[in-house]
């Protein structure tokens, strides 16, 4: 069996209807309920935003794992699936999920990088880079994040990380968009109080590392 | 500035995944997809191309096996008799601990069958196939695959992964839901024939 990784985009050839070359998300989707290989462009499309989206959250090694039993999942439970243009808001969601089992672990996590200001889970391009000018707000970022409740981090996280709007992160983690108002409501006000030194001391996408990063 | 838009530069410049990563993402995607292409669908009309299309390939496939049997026959005459060899894994993991015997002939399919579990493996049966094993020493490595059948329980797909010999380690992780959960610890082993 071919791994799905290794699918290519190509079109059939012998096809009498012209045909968009690159599938949408719907077109893999439906195409993959009889010819299960399909999905392997859903894997092959998404596979790097879902990994880093965790990475973020949870560093490298749960990145490594629930990254691969998302899609893993999100296959067996493909027709669930409310078509809508993109899949990933979707498979953020599932790999949302899949972090709740770890939320003890990556509340720890948070807390230690907080308190310490070393990030010993996450690998960075640039390892210096990373310690000099990321660190110290990031660790700050990382306090705050522990002293959220974990649905407010989550929404937070789908809107800051995964960069999605709204109406998105409420398809994704299932709630009503009202709810996901409330959440980041919350997660704000939290940030406001545990990053108030941060905020009066520097000015902050300044330090954050973007420049340098991106 | 909304506090919410400081949290987009938390760990930015984090490394992408690598290679091997993506690869073993692949082969679990690809775990899952393999039991759904074979699953078997309630017949239709419609679907009598298709019936008549796999009849065909597994005429195919029963001449190409024989042809292969054949082919091997005549290679074991060829070269020789096969020389089986036998090998006993005890692992002993967090939920119990259980032995493996695993099953080398010179030609042909490699196998594998539990025995003498305890805790979570006490009276489990089952077995499976060997499709991935080589090196030697540290660098040793095998992937069983197959099922497993608690005591009590529906049989569940598994797959294991043994690392170095004679002493290493086990990973055991179900590829189906049921009684079994993922599972790792020590392994001992020893060879014989």
């Amino acid at each position: 069996m071919r791994r799905p990784g290794a699918e290519t985009l190509a079109p059939a050839s012998g096809t009498v209807r012209v045909m968009d070359p690159v599938p949408t998300d719907v077109e893999c989707v439906a195409r993959s309920l009889t010819e299960p290989q399909a999905f392997g462009m859903i894997f092959d499309r998404h596979f790097h935003a879902v990994h880093t989206y965790l990475h973020r959250r949870a560093g490298r090694d749960l990145a490594d794992d629930l990254a691969a039993e998302t899609f893993a999942l999100a296959y067996s439970q493909r027709t669930r699936w409310r078509a809508s243009g993109s899949i990933l808001p979707w498979l953020y969601g599932i790999a949302t999920n899949l972090l709740h089992h770890h939320r003890r672990a990556e509340r720890r996590q948070l807390s230690a990088y907080g308190r310490t200001g070393a990030d010993r889970w996450a690998t960075y391009d640039d390892e210096t880079v990373a310690r000099l000018d990321g660190s110290s707000l990031d660790a700050r970022l990382a306090s705050a994040l522990a002293a959220m409740r974990p649905r407010e981090r989550d929404a937070l996280l789908l809107y800051a990380l995964a960069e999605l709007g709204y109406e998105e992160i409420a398809l994704a983690l299932d709630v009503p968009v009202g709810t996901v108002r409330t959440w980041l409501h919350r997660a704000r006000l939290t940030a406001r109080r545990e990053l108030a030194g941060a905020m009066d001391m520097t000015p902050p996408l300044a330090t954050t590392g973007v420049d340098l990063h991106g | 500035m909304d506090e919410l838009d400081l949290f987009r530069g938390f760990r930015q410049g984090v490394t992408p995944p690598d290679a091997e990563t993506q690869r073993r993402a692949g082969d679990r995607l690809a775990d899952a997809l393999e039991p759904a292409s074979s699953r078997v669908q309630v017949p239709s009309r419609r679907q009598g191309r298709r019936r008549l299309a796999v009849l065909a390939a597994a005429v195919l496939v029963v001449v190409v096996v024989t042809a292969s049997a054949l082919g091997t026959a005549r290679a074991i005459l060829s070269q020789g008799p096969v020389h089986v060899y036998t090998g006993t894994f005890r692992c002993d993991g967090k939920r119990g601990s259980f032995e493996v015997h695993l099953r080398f002939p010179s030609t042909g399919t490699r196998n594998w069958r539990i025995a003498n579990g305890t805790g979570a493996y006490l009276r489990t049966t089952g077995g499976g196939r060997i499709p991935e094993v080589g090196g030697s020493g540290h660098a040793w490595r095998a992937r069983l695959e197959g099922y497993l059948a608690p005591e009590g329980a529906r049989q569940q797909r598994i797959a294991i992964i043994l690392s170095e010999r004679p002493n290493g380690a086990f990973l055991l992780t179900p590829l189906h839901k049921g009684a079994l959960r993922r599972d790792s610890g020590t392994q001992s082993s020893f060879w014989t024939g």
